[in-house]
């Protein structure tokens, strides 16, 4: 099965390429294989997807709303991980749903989702 | 190393799965929704994103959406009719050919999809997000008859703006029941949320009212933060009803608006809002993929129907193991479906599903409370991520219930413009 086994073999790859930019810090590993990046990218995407049901398309806030739910598009991905982890780790005073939202995703997903709304935003983001 | 097996089986599968995997090399798999709500629409605007090759035809027949959720906000009141409505030209700029029609059969062999102006549409991969249908007659005496006077308006749309004309017409004084189901149902806190929002609007404009909830359960989402919410705000206004006290109703007299319970107590009203058993929408039924519950049960990595191939069921509808039938989870839900055909129908691996909900009740202007979850996918099995499940604090501050009632309105002007653009 030939075809299995090439799906298979891009996932090994993508998963090791993941677990290395999850690890190094800034991560530059964006230029691996164009197969491997693509599954990152559509697996960080699909993640990503999650945020924005609340924070808006792309990350950004419509218009009309209060601001009472921040963007997330355009903040340093340094500045919006070190907020992810404080959500987890319970040290954010004030805070509502994120503790909780936030107790579902691991380091290596916080990372990919600081990275991905630190990217500036798309025409169709 | 079964999890191996596993992916090469999936991956031999897709290889073998007829014309779909052949034609997507040469750039034109169709893919049909039926449904243009939380689930479907988000299905079909995500696809048209992560596989812009992929021709998505949306099936839905009103040409603007009215949503279940804030549609408490319009009983009460709060919210113009209009801002509860979307309609489909921003789905349409994203490249989705939207048909305003009924969806009425499918043939799973033909691979063909009927509809009520008689347009058969072909696909190689058809997604199911038909909603809820209600089950007539599962209680007794409510039928399509009875909701034109005791209406359930838990479909948005007629009966939510007949529902709010018989509040608005009910004499202070007067009595308002609702009948609340056993799980599961749409949009599982939103019956004490409606209880919340007309105990405002009877508060303010016939003091003198009595709300009276008739409960097939003894438990229900967020039960102490809305017991709670309700005793500050309401007094004994509220009156719940649980299925231990005989809160279960077995029949209904809609002429009448009078229902009666498993033990024999008669319930008069002055308006009757009926919540009866639903089931997954009609076309689910037609499809083949419901089982014996009347939901549509499926695998968890990609919402893939259990019982056919080739077609995936998502929303209220599917039988999603710990995730909540809402607005929310579906579109989560529509995003892992449009993941997963994008990278199927272009040759790429499976991207792994991941889903979060939250829910946010109004129980007062600036009154908020909410419930949380975030879930993964295990061997074709939903389950929860530990500890990511959970609600508001019991006894918080009042600026917390401000910050949540805050956040629910701009969660639905946010899930609204991810979807239909606004």
């Amino acid at each position: 099965m030939p075809l299995a086994r090439s799906i298979h073999t891009q996932t090994a790859i993508t998963l090791i390429a993941f677990t290395v930019c999850a690890l190094a810090l800034p991560c530059a590993a964006q230029t691996a294989a164009p197969a491997a990046a693509a599954l990152q990218n559509l697996d960080t995407a699909l993640l990503a997807a999650n945020c924005t049901t609340c924070h808006g398309p792309g990350g950004q806030p419509p218009a009309g709303s209060s601001g009472s739910i921040p963007a997330l598009r355009g903040q340093g991905s340094a500045a919006l991980l070190e907020r992810m982890q404080a959500f987890k780790a319970g040290r954010v005073a004030g805070a509502t749903v994120m503790p909780l939202l936030m107790q579902g995703y691991d380091a290596a997903q916080m990372q990919a989702l600081a990275q991905w709304f630190a990217q500036p935003a798309k025409a169709k983001p | 190393m079964p999890h191996l097996q596993r992916r090469q089986l999936l991956a031999s599968a897709a290889a073998l799965a007829a014309p779909a995997f052949v034609r997507a090399q040469g750039a034109s798999a169709r893919v049909v929704v039926v449904g243009g709500g939380f689930g479907g629409a988000t299905v079909a605007r995500y696809l048209r994103r992560w596989a812009p090759q992929i021709q998505v035809t949306l099936v839905e027949p009103a040409e603007r959406f009215v949503t279940c959720p804030f549609s408490n906000h319009y009983l009460a009141g709060l919210r113009p009719w209009d801002s509860i409505q979307h309609g489909y030209d921003g789905l349409r700029s994203a490249g989705v050919q939207v048909v305003h029609a009924h969806a009425k059969d499918v043939d799973g062999a033909r691979r063909q999809l009927r509809l009520d102006t008689g347009q058969v549409l072909h696909w190689d991969r058809l997604v199911l997000s038909p909603g809820v249908d209600m089950r007539w007659g599962a209680l007794e005496g409510y039928d399509q008859a009875a909701a034109e006077l005791a209406p359930h308006a838990w479909k948005a749309g007629a009966q939510t703006q007949l529902l709010r004309r018989q509040l608005e017409a009910m004499p202070d004084g007067g009595r308002f029941v609702m009948v609340i189901p056993d799980n599961p149902f749409r949009c599982p806190p939103g019956p004490y949320e409606r209880a919340s929002l007309v105990a405002h609007y009877l508060k303010r404009h016939k003091p003198r009212s009595k709300l009276l909830l008739l409960d097939a359960k003894n438990n229900f989402s967020k039960k102490e933060l809305f017991l709670q919410g309700w005793k500050a705000l309401y007094g004994d206004l509220v009156e719940w009803i649980s299925l231990a006290q005989d809160g279960q109703v077995v029949r209904v007299d809609a002429p009448a608006l009078e229902v009666e319970t498993a033990f024999g107590a008669r319930h008069k009203a002055d308006v009757l809002n009926v919540i009866p058993p639903q089931k997954a929408g009609l076309i689910a039924e037609r499809a083949g993929v419901t089982d014996a519950s009347g939901w549509a049960p499926v695998r968890g990595e990609n919402l893939a129907s259990e019982r056919v191939p080739g077609m995936h069921v998502l929303g209220d509808a599917a039988l999603a193991g710990p995730i909540p039938k809402s607005g929310f989870a579906a579109n989560n839900q529509g995003k892992v479906v449009a993941a997963a055909l994008a990278a199927e129908l272009s040759g790429r691996p499976a991207p792994t599903a991941w889903y979060a909900n939250t829910c946010y009740s109004l129980l007062a202007p600036g009154y908020g409370i909410s419930v949380v979850g975030v879930y993964r996918a295990q061997d074709g099995r939903l389950i929860d991520l530990p500890h990511s499940v959970g609600v508001s604090p019991l006894d918080a501050p009042p600026a917390h219930r401000a910050a949540e009632a805050r956040q629910g309105a701009d969660w639905y002007a946010a899930i609204s413009a991810d979807i239909w653009g606004g």
